[in-house]
């Protein structure tokens, strides 16, 4: 049998009060598995240590074979690792889901509502006053070059990952927005597809909620915003930096799933303002590009002179409206750490409504109060870069040492700009295997979310967790794991899909039935 | 479909067919040499070699140096280090020294990046076949297995390149990119068996049965062989039935044919010169007087073998280069973009 346990620090074990400050998902303040959790935590009761090695060898050598691995930049040994995806899933009820569901919608729409107010629109949230321009200019991630080309829709963020975090109070909390080449979502598809093979048996009667559409999804949403003079059945390519970058596992696995051509910048050419890729029988029009290329490696002609992955004259083409890159450039506007803080203010004005997923809290460093008051207490606070993802170059004050957190102070005052603090945010924990039990490790969420037409919120996402114990690091990076993300269906939809089952096997035996009477 | 694609699936098609026809022609040889004096091993082992036109090392110390490089230490080196080549070292070294262009495991790891690039391109079936092999080949034991159980490692690599052709044919769709990946393997297929008559068929004349045999075994046709030819074998029916013979699919003429007809479904309009130069080769083998072939073979050989590159040449010019459509664009947009 193993042991969950819920709480090391304290040597506290399940069915024993919390420690303050963490919340666990799967059980309550009085160390109760809740109520979602039950039959999947009775399933991994039963299961004997040796069993749980054998899932971890047989998921292990899945990956491998299937070549699903990442690239881990600066380590030399084993720069291609098999994903790491820890056994026991997270699991998240319907109601729940339907708040961050709604939540993430509605962020990711005034977010887009931003971005286009920004490029191609009048600046209003500039002109009212709700953020200070030199804020925007400031911002690494604007893009002049991107002023006033359009895209349909106004969808400039096609594919959004809202990370979320659960503090202390159990509440979902954006940390951060993620509005460039959000990745990731090969790995909660590729997740389910390995737990589905391993665990059958765990998923019986919970009607999870399916993640397989995704590539369908993302079709539907790159085709609705083709330029509208192509016509009905546009050219839609992935465009990769190639077979040497971290993710390129996703890219391929993107346009294998949407059905589209792979293409490097090589493969793409522009001739008066319109994108041809070359194919066998010579060149051929490209009408939607969907770029997992960073902006400045997008088109060497306006942007970084030395990139050879990008297409000399694309930015050109899009300007003319011949060609919708997606996600729009210029978009690290919008997930700039210091623009992030404005997100609940630009929900209320866009939308008026009031934000239904708050920010962790967060100070602006340039303001020159609130520098004053973190510089106070950087030992108790997290600081981090504006424009950094994947994790790089995050100070977790507790956790620093004084020499740190000096350094971190110099750089501060040297451009307050660069910078933002927020408080620390206890992640939540849930169970995952150290090799000898399940032990709690944090976890955050990163949900994906398509704009076009309409928006959609794939059920779950990407949980990430911190595999060393008490790290709140999670990034893939820098050393974190992952665990399948279970959305459940609501209650009636559970009945249904038992019933359906059970139909399914009725009508199996009276076929294999039919079959062997015939024989 | 996209010609860089294009390109990579033909080249993975021809990497691939090159790794099996090596282990093929390693298995025969090794096998000739079962019972046979050092100096008669040393001397198949040149041949192969020869037929590989591989860069192989022929003295004693380099062939050490190279087996050094694999991560055993062959002891075994030392045994025949007079003769100049180690039979056993050198064919270790051809199937799994990974620096060792042409090597078996050189040409799988070739292969499989190829498809690494082309993943959204083909079946995940086959990409997890390709690199199952290849890590099969990477794991630490591989080449001491190879030392140890030649044939078995050497059988495992045949059933693994056809068990890959299998998941090819049946699950893969049968459009452009198929066509280009099983031209790359019918057009390496060609030139393999090229090699081999060139290379075996002057040691044929007038010798034994077990000579006929290992020529034939080492592409699989020696049942085939028998089936056809009831009479025992002559040198010039060996190499009619290599040449020549209509339902085997290792016959070079069955191999241009299978690329002609591939690339006859690739071309859009009219004869493109890959057709063209196929066409050509094609019909000097299938009606051409036999004779007349044979009594000049080394030359037609050799002429065969030129024509194959010559049709590579054009494939890559016309499909993958697409040089005509693409030359007046690059120079519109100027630096930065070659074709």
């Amino acid at each position: 049998m193993v042991e969950i346990v819920t709480a090391t620090e304290d040597g506290l074990k399940d069915g024993l009060p919390q420690p303050k400050g963490f919340v666990d998902e799967h059980v309550d303040e009085q160390g109760r598995t809740r109520d979602h959790y039950q039959p999947v935590q009775e399933w991994f009761n039963r299961l004997t240590p040796t069993q749980i090695s054998a899932l971890e060898e047989a998921r292990n050598e899945s990956f491998r074979r299937q070549g699903i691995t990442f690239t881990v930049y600066g380590n030399e040994e084993g720069t291609e690792r098999t994903w790491p995806m820890d056994l026991f899933p997270r699991i998240i009820d319907a109601q729940e889901w339907a708040g961050v569901e709604q939540g993430l919608a509605q962020r990711v729409t005034a977010l887009n509502r931003f971005l286009d107010d920004i490029y191609s629109g009048e600046q209003a949230i500039i002109h009212d006053g709700i953020i200070p321009q030199h804020l925007i200019t400031s911002c690494t991630g604007f893009e002049r070059e991107a002023m006033n080309v359009s895209v349909p829709l106004g969808a400039r963020c096609v594919v959004a990952g809202i990370d979320l975090v659960r503090g202390a109070d159990g509440v979902y909390r954006v940390l951060e927005d993620n509005l460039r080449n959000p990745s990731g979502i090969s790995y909660v598809i590729e997740n389910r597809a390995a737990m589905t093979k391993l665990l059958p048996a765990a998923f019986a009667n919970l009607a999870v909620r399916s993640v397989d559409h995704y590539g369908r999804s993302l079709l539907r949403v790159l085709r609705s915003i083709a330029p509208p003079a192509c016509g009905d059945d546009p050219t839609i390519v992935v465009l990769t930096p190639g077979i040497f970058n971290s993710a390129y596992f996703e890219h391929a696995f993107l346009a294998r799933s949407i059905g589209v051509e792979l293409v490097e910048g090589r493969d793409l050419m522009v001739d008066d303002h319109v994108v041809a890729m070359r194919t066998t029988r010579g060149l051929e029009r490209v009408d939607v590009i969907y770029r997992r290329i960073d902006d400045t490696f997008l088109d060497p002609v306006v942007f970084n002179p030395q990139s050879s992955l990008g297409v000399p004259g694309l930015m050109a083409a899009a300007r003319a409206g011949t060609v919708t890159v997606a996600n729009a450039v210029g978009n690290g506007v919008g997930d700039d750490k210091a623009v992030y803080a404005y997100v609940p203010d630009m929900i209320r004005y866009y939308l008026d409504e009031q934000p239904k997923i708050d920010n962790v809290t967060t100070y602006l460093l340039w303001d020159n109060d609130q520098r004053a008051e973190v510089l106070k207490r950087l030992d108790q606070l997290v600081i981090k870069p504006v424009a950094e993802s994947g994790g790089y170059g995050i100070v977790i004050g507790p956790q620093a040492s004084d020499a740190e957190l000096a350094k971190t102070r110099d750089k501060i005052l040297e451009n307050p700009r660069r910078w933002i603090a927020q408080e620390v945010v206890n992640l939540s924990r849930l169970p995952a295997w150290n090799g000898k039990e399940f032990a709690p490790r944090h976890i955050d969420l990163r949900p994906f979310v398509l704009c076009g037409e309409q928006t959609e919120v794939i059920p779950g996402g990407l949980t990430r967790v911190a595999m060393r114990e008490g790290s709140l690091i999670v990034n893939s990076s820098q050393g974190g794991g992952s665990k399948d993300t279970w959305v459940l269906g609501d209650a009636n939809q559970a009945q249904e899909v038992q019933a359906k089952k059970t139909q399914t096997q009725k009508t199996q035996a009276q076929e294999q039935q039919a079959e062997e009477n015939h024989r | 479909m996209l010609a860089r694609h294009a390109e990579d699936m033909f080249w993975a098609g021809r990497y691939l067919e090159r790794a099996e026809d090596t282990a093929r022609m390693i298995r025969a040889t090794l096998l000739s040499t079962v019972g046979e004096s050092p100096a008669h091993g040393v001397e198949r082992m040149g041949n192969l070699i020869s037929t590989l036109r591989l860069e192989m090392p022929t003295s004693a110390d380099t062939v050490q140096t190279m087996a050094e490089s694999l991560t055993s230490t062959p002891p075994i080196l030392h045994s025949t280090a007079g003769l100049g080549l180690d039979v056993q070292a050198a064919a270790t070294a051809l199937v799994a020294s990974p620096s060792l262009a042409g090597s078996v495991v050189f040409c799988i790891g070739r292969a499989r990046e190829n498809f690494r690039s082309l993943r959204d391109q083909v079946p995940s079936e086959l990409w997890e076949q390709i690199n199952q092999i290849h890590l099969r080949m990477h794991q630490n034991d591989f080449s001491t297995t190879m030392e140890h159980d030649p044939f078995q490692t050497l059988d495992f690599i045949r059933v693994s390149c056809q068990s890959l052709t299998g998941v090819i044919s049946t699950s893969m769709s049968q459009g452009e990119g198929y066509r280009f990946l099983v031209l790359g393997q019918s057009l390496e297929r060609a030139l393999m068996t090229c090699r081999l008559i060139s290379v075996r068929y002057p040691e044929l004349d007038g010798s034994s049965y077990d000579e006929m045999a290992l020529t034939l075994r080492s592409v699989s046709a020696l049942e085939a062989y028998q089936r056809a030819s009831r009479s025992s074998p002559l040198a010039s029916d060996v190499a009619r039935f290599l040449l020549l013979d209509d339902a085997f699919p290792r016959s070079v003429l069955y191999c241009l044919r299978a690329c002609e007809a591939h690339v006859n479904a690739l071309s859009p309009v009219g004869k493109t010169p890959p057709m063209r130069h196929l066409g050509q080769l094609r019909s000097k083998l299938e009606y051409g007087d036999f004779e007349t072939l044979l009594a000049e073979l080394p030359v037609l050989l050799i002429d065969i073998e030129a024509g194959v590159r010559g049709v590579a040449d054009d494939l890559s010019h016309y499909f993958f280069r697409n040089a005509e459509a693409f030359d007046l664009h690059c120079q519109a947009i100027g630096p930065g973009v070659s074709a």
